[in-house]
């Protein structure tokens, strides 16, 4: 479904990316991981459209993306939340994900307005329904842009740390709420994570970045006994 | 809802009064009022709404009016259809410094515009001889009998049908996407809005509204002069927005009315009138940032 290419990106002296190639298969729920400074956000930022890469190509459902403008990007399937959360603060949380079903271009207002009021019951969010987005909790704020990414009905999503920043409890939550939101609508998801315990029970394959290359890809399992993984996190161990 | 509709109907049914219970002078001075209302409305569609602090709003006014007083003098077209083409110039030229600016956005994207409504400033100063320079090019009204009641209808009716135009598209989903450039462009843009295309919409509308604005007021003083573009016209248009309240609908027009009375009222002070006029906007700005619709708002909750 999605297939990066030799993909290299550079900031002025620094090369971020050093040619990474990787696929995702359709349907499953890709864990991307690596230690801080790895090129993982960077990696989603040409995924989006949001940075242009160097070198390399993206093709998804066989044609070419790595040109594209971002919300060309979004209708073609390819929707993402942020690190950093970016809703739409000033406008009420209806107002945020009727947003998101602006890249299907025709539609009723009134199927618009009962679709994003659909997910944010299934986020959870009906009651924040005409609160700014500015105004609520952080994980609330993930589900609304969760929500938003939904509404673009995207066959790809990209999740980039929807973890962080939340407690054990809401770790729970929100990891059950992904993969149910895989079952109901069939999604293929791309996930950066940095807590351990959750991308190894919730993956099918995980693709592993360490500055800037793909250093390891396989089965949560394989990776996590992978030796240069190992010695990425936590150094060569002939100086431990 | 129903009493927000009625008390704008009042206001409107008020509006339409104005000719029999105002002097000639204060006639008069509606009517500036009502271009202002024009000009800080349609700057309030981009600033408030969109984020883009342009400053050639004032430029795309007296580009209106000399497109239109020029065309009617030299080519003999009706007012009307002149305003007309003076709107459609303004909107183009929009449109044209729009394409090449709003990439720019920020900053950027203000330095540029007031660049452009200073060079249109000095190019109509300059020629003389088509424009008659500070001298002011005398224009044909628009109506063949002078009558100051009857400019007022045709200014009332005129931002009467933009005020609920913008209205409409404020509440459309275009509007929606307006908001979501300004709240947050990335977001907006990796979330489908294609945010250029969005921005450029707002700008053209905006500019063409302003010269629709200017043409209308060059047919109704009969005289223009390239004051209408300068940096002194931008700056009221913006304190009014900013008096009345960015990003709302009624705010520029409460500030546009709310500031032109007052500089009536304080203009016997001679010189000393910009200073109380600076000192009015300078506390309102303070202690009122979201302007006069913000107090209200506030009160009501």
């Amino acid at each position: 479904m999605l297939a990066v290419s030799n993909i290299r990106k550079a900031f002025g002296g620094l090369t971020v990316l050093k040619g990474v190639d990787f696929e995702i298969e359709e349907g499953k729920i890709i864990g991307l991981i690596g230690p801080n400074g790895a090129g993982k956000t960077t990696l989603f930022n040409i995924l989006s459209g949001i940075l242009r890469a160097d070198s390399g190509t993206v093709l998804f459902r066989g044609s070419e993306i790595h040109r594209l403008a971002p919300f060309e990007i979004c209708r073609r399937g390819i929707a993402r939340t942020y690190q950093i959360v970016r809703p739409f603060k000033k406008m009420t949380c209806l107002e945020n994900v009727l947003v998101g079903t602006f890249s299907k271009r025709k539609m009723s207002k009134q199927s618009r307005v009962s679709k994003a009021t659909a997910l944010l019951q299934l986020l959870g969010l009906q009651e924040l329904r005409d609160h700014a987005a500015g105004e609520i909790t952080l994980i609330q704020q993930k589900q609304l842009e969760l929500a938003r990414a939904l509404a673009s009905e995207p066959s790809l999503i990209l999740l980039d740390e929807i973890l962080a920043g939340l407690n054990p409890k809401e770790v729970q939550l929100a990891t059950a709420m992904i993969q149910g939101i895989r079952k109901q609508f069939g999604v293929t998801i791309l996930w950066i994570e940095h807590l351990m315990g959750a991308i190894m029970g919730n993956t099918d394959r995980i693709v592993v970045l360490c500055n800037g290359k793909k250093i390891s890809d396989g089965k949560p399992n394989t990776v996590a006994t992978d030796k240069t993984v190992i010695e990425a996190y936590l150094g060569d161990s002939t100086y431990a | 809802m129903w009493r927000q509709v009625l008390s704008i109907l009042f206001v409107i049914l008020l509006a339409l009064c104005a000719p029999i219970c105002l002097d000639q002078y204060w006639l008069h001075v509606a009517i500036i009022s009502l271009y202002y209302i024009l000009l800080s409305s349609s700057w309030n569609l981009i600033a408030g709404y969109t984020g883009l602090v342009s400053f050639a709003h004032a430029g795309f006014a007296a580009l209106g009016a000399y497109s239109s007083g020029l065309l009617t003098l030299y080519l003999g077209l009706s007012p009307i259809s002149g305003i007309c083409i003076g709107t459609c110039f303004a909107g183009l030229a929009g449109l044209t410094l729009g394409g090449i600016t709003l990439r720019l956005g920020g900053i950027y994207l203000s330095l540029t515009t007031l660049g452009f409504s200073e060079i249109l400033r000095i190019i109509i100063t300059n020629e003389e001889k088509w424009t008659r320079g500070t001298m002011g090019l005398q224009v044909p009204g628009l109506f063949s009998t002078y009558s100051k009641s009857s400019y007022y209808y045709a200014f009332l009716f005129i931002a009467i049908v933009v005020l609920i135009l913008t209205w409409r598209l404020v509440h459309s989903n275009l509007g929606l996407c307006f908001r979501a450039v300004m709240d947050d462009e990335l977001a907006a843009n990796t979330s489908g809005v294609p945010t250029n295309q969005v921005r450029l919409i707002a700008f053209t509308g905006s500019s063409a509204i302003a010269g629709l604005a200017g043409a209308l007021y060059g047919h109704y003083l009969m005289l223009i002069t390239p004051d209408i573009g300068s940096l002194g016209q931008m700056f009221l248009i913006l304190a009014m927005t900013m008096v009345g309240g960015l990003g709302t609908i009624l705010g520029p027009v409460v500030g546009a009315i709310f500031l032109q009375v007052l500089s009536e009222k304080i203009r016997v002070y001679g010189e000393y009138h910009l200073l109380v006029f600076g000192l009015v906007t300078l506390v309102i700005v303070l202690f009122a940032p979201q302007g006069l619709m913000g107090l209200l708002k506030r009160r009501k909750a």
